[in-house]
């Protein structure tokens, strides 16, 4: 060991251990295991935050005889709207194609947004506004004699109808 | 900046060093505050206060990934925090540290102590079970018995009385902000005191 290396006098020890050698070390694997942990939890933590406990359902049971013809009926607490006509049913999601706002049917028989002023017409092709894509219609089938189920995670093309 | 300065001593007596004269109850104390700060502010993202609460810890408890780990640090490290502040008082008393210099700093600790407790309870109340919101009445139905105040203040601290599996959101807001930010500032201060007192060393 060589003399001008040392910057300070120990006391002399037996072990060859000082108080200030242990507490460096002390601080030194310390603080690395303080960051090692913080690393390690970087996952866990990722995953407990992103975690969705409530996916809402993703099918909706409709029965058949609350809805008059030839008219868009909104099924109450939702964004899905009924019409039945001369060849049968078809929903609609008032979901703006947009940016995702809900829209509504307003007396003109147009559906607007409130978000960025795009409206549909009754059959919810787009015809101002920064929408392109039509209002989607939803995968509808027959349970019973008077019950319809509405897939809220398939769609279907405008013309399909159920009976 | 005199706080840094005096949490930084020059020297420590040596007397003071010794594991066993503090036994480190106060520094256990801080490190479990520590957990349940950060425990606590990662269960505020998934805990609902209202109506909702009851389920919402059992969603935490068993949906939500890791949840379990981290409500069970949240709770254990609570359970360690009351057991380490009274300890850390009977130290106090054993070494006679109350005594002049360190009466203030005495009874910032006793502060320190009855919010430590209010937090407990607190957090036992927004767990929201048949247990705890039966408490929750009692304490509500005792802070009514003040005279004059007792029913607005009941109100200010409880809000309306609680049906299980329902907790209060002021009793929320009290446990996530008020009571540990109040914990956070006299700690900071209870420390520094601490070395301006001449630190741990006996009398």
């Amino acid at each position: 060991m060589k003399q001008d290396d040392q910057t300070f006098i120990e006391a002399p020890s037996s072990t060859g251990w000082t108080r200030r050698k242990f507490l460096q070390l002390g601080t030194k694997s310390g603080s690395l295991a303080i960051m090692a942990s913080a690393l390690i939890s970087v996952w866990p933590i990722t995953r407990y935050l992103s975690s969705r406990p409530s996916l809402g359902p993703s099918v909706l049971k409709v029965k058949e005889e609350a809805f008059p013809p030839n008219q868009w009926m909104q099924i109450p607490s939702s964004r899905v709207w009924l019409l039945k006509d001369e060849r049968g049913y078809t929903a609609l999601l008032a979901t703006c194609t947009h940016l995702g706002c809900e829209v509504k049917l307003h007396s003109d028989n147009l559906w607007h947004c409130p978000c960025h002023g795009s409206i549909y017409d009754e059959e919810g092709r787009p015809r101002s506004g920064p929408a392109l894509k039509a209002l989607p219609r939803l995968a509808m089938t027959r349970d019973s004699e008077d019950t319809l189920t509405i897939n809220l995670n398939k769609t279907v093309g405008m013309d399909v109808r159920i009976l | 900046m005199g706080f840094w300065k005096h949490i930084r001593p020059r020297f420590v007596w040596s007397s003071a060093a010794s594991f066993r004269y503090t036994f480190c109850l106060g520094g256990l104390s801080f490190l479990a505050f520590i957990v349940l700060a950060l425990t606590g502010l990662l269960l505020m993202f998934h805990y609902e206060p209202g109506s909702g609460s009851f389920n919402s810890i059992l969603t935490i408890h068993s949906y939500i990934p890791f949840g379990d780990i981290i409500r069970s640090l949240h709770y254990w490290a609570g359970q360690i925090m009351v057991l380490t502040v009274t300890l850390h008082m009977l130290r106090v008393i054993w070494t006679k540290s109350y005594k002049p210099p360190r009466e203030l700093n005495w009874i910032v600790g006793i502060s320190l102590l009855i919010l430590t407790l209010f937090l407990d309870f607190t957090g036992f109340l927004l767990r929201a079970s048949q247990e705890s919101t039966s408490a929750g009445t009692i304490a509500h139905n005792l802070v009514t018995l003040i005279p004059g105040v007792g029913l607005d203040l009941a109100y200010m601290i409880f809000g309306e009385s609680t049906s299980p599996g329902t907790s209060s959101l002021k009793v929320y807001v009290f446990h996530c902000v008020f009571l540990p930010l109040s914990v956070f500032f006299l700690q900071g201060y209870h420390f520094w005191k601490i070395r301006k007192d001449g630190g741990v060393k006996p009398l």
